[in-house]
């Protein structure tokens, strides 16, 4: 039997997806919801206004900063960095979420 | 294309107030609409359908635009309400400022009716006002508003100083003319005056000009190296629409204030060597109106804008 997948679960993550993704590298909106997709395989289908939410949420706890780029063609893209802030929240929700998926592995 | 994303995205919005931070998050959208509309449209999709696509996998934004929108309406209705209270030693100050002041007035009025002597109403007028209408200003000016942030103590101190310099001069004046004049308040008749007045005036505005030259002096010196207090939100608000034209604008403005003196100083002595210093002082009194009218002018533009 095939899972379905909890967007509920997922979207309580969501925060700590992004801080992931941003780890690498500096990304823009697009860019890091097709990371995401890409990095799910395709089984996570996520809305980009989810994305906006987190974004507003990890820049005003001071996990990311945001600049914009210089495009001039299409308008100017605004770009993710992540801060030490959002590394240090992203080890802690890791860690977190090891913790957390052993003890349900067990209850399970 | 670019148009038809802009448009929507636009629509979307509709009806939320408007902010830099909603702007902000419009054109975030736009920029990320487009560049999936662009790759869809390069892996083979027609342009329809790939804006279809792109505006379908955005979902619902109007959470945060809720949000955004909340956010301005606490900032203006914070701004509206949380006027920062005076401080109890500011509103002291004002207080006493105002109590000297009311002595100085009705004791003048006492000496006047009592004595029948103008001169002497103005002398002990004179005191009084002078220290209050002096910190009036210094209160003033160290005050924080919602606005603007408190000047510098010394910044103000030394506005004070020039108002209490320019506004002790004129009173100082107006005795030296009215004791030179010996009218104790009583006119006969306006030939008189005029017959006699020569000499008092010529002492009253020679006993001016060392008071208004320095005080205007200072004025022009704090005027042209004013920093601006205004506060960070207010900031962002005036910058928003006016982008970088009001600098300079301002800069503009100080120049012209600056050359205006310098001109009238100019004038003045020019006239005052050549010609009589009796009448020279009188180019001031045109200076005054016109940078009255400059700034009037200025001030009106600004408030165009900003507010």
């Amino acid at each position: 039997m095939k899972g379905k997948i909890s967007s509920d679960l997922i979207r309580g993550n969501t925060d700590t997806i992004v801080l992931g993704i941003l780890r690498t590298t500096d990304s823009y909106g697009y860019e890091i919801y097709k990371k995401i997709i890409e990095k799910s395989e395709g089984e996570y289908e996520l809305k980009e206004a989810t994305l906006y939410s987190s974004f507003r949420r990890l820049e005003k706890e001071g996990c990311i900063s945001s600049y914009w780029g210089d495009e001039t063609q299409g308008g100017r893209r605004k770009y993710y960095k992540i801060t030490s802030a959002g590394e240090t929240l992203y080890e802690r929700n890791k860690a977190d979420w090891e913790f957390t998926k052993n003890i349900i592995n067990k209850l399970l | 294309m670019i148009e038809k994303v802009q448009s929507y995205v636009h629509n979307i919005f509709e009806g939320y107030q408007e902010s830099q931070q909603l702007n902000d998050l419009k054109e975030e959208i736009t920029a990320n609409l487009l560049a999936r509309i662009e790759e869809s449209i390069a892996n083979g999709k027609t342009e329809k359908e790939a804006f279809q696509m792109a505006i379908k996998e955005l979902g619902d934004i109007s959470e945060i635009a809720e949000e955004i929108s909340l956010n301005k309406k606490y900032e203006v209705i914070d701004e509206m309400f949380n006027r920062n209270p005076l401080d109890k030693k500011t509103a002291l100050g004002f207080t006493v400022a105002t109590g000297v002041l009311l002595f100085g007035i009705i004791t003048g009025l006492i000496v006047y009716f009592q004595m029948g002597s103008l001169f002497l109403a103005i002398s002990s007028l004179f005191p009084f006002a002078t220290i209050s209408i002096a910190a009036f200003v210094y209160l003033g000016l160290v005050q924080e508003t919602v606005y603007e942030y408190g000047m510098k103590k010394l910044r103000a101190l030394l506005y004070a100083i020039a108002t209490a310099l320019l506004i002790g001069g004129i009173f100082i004046s107006i005795i030296v003319y009215l004791e030179r004049m010996g009218l104790k308040g009583r006119i006969e008749s306006l030939q008189e005056i005029i017959a006699f007045h020569n000499g008092p005036l010529f002492m009253a505005v020679s006993v001016l000009i060392p008071f208004v030259i320095p005080a205007i002096c200072l004025f022009v010196y704090l005027g042209l190296t004013e920093k601006d207090r205004r506060k960070p939100n207010v900031l962002t608000e005036y910058y928003r629409t006016v982008h970088h034209a009001n600098s300079k604008e301002m800069m503009v403005y100080g120049k012209l204030a600056g050359a205006l003196w310098v001109f009238s100083l100019g004038i003045f002595i020019v006239l005052g060597l050549l010609w009589t210093w009796k009448l020279s002082w009188i180019v001031f009194i045109f200076t005054i109106g016109f940078q009255v009218l400059l700034e009037a002018y200025y001030s009106n533009k600004k408030s165009h804008i900003s507010i």
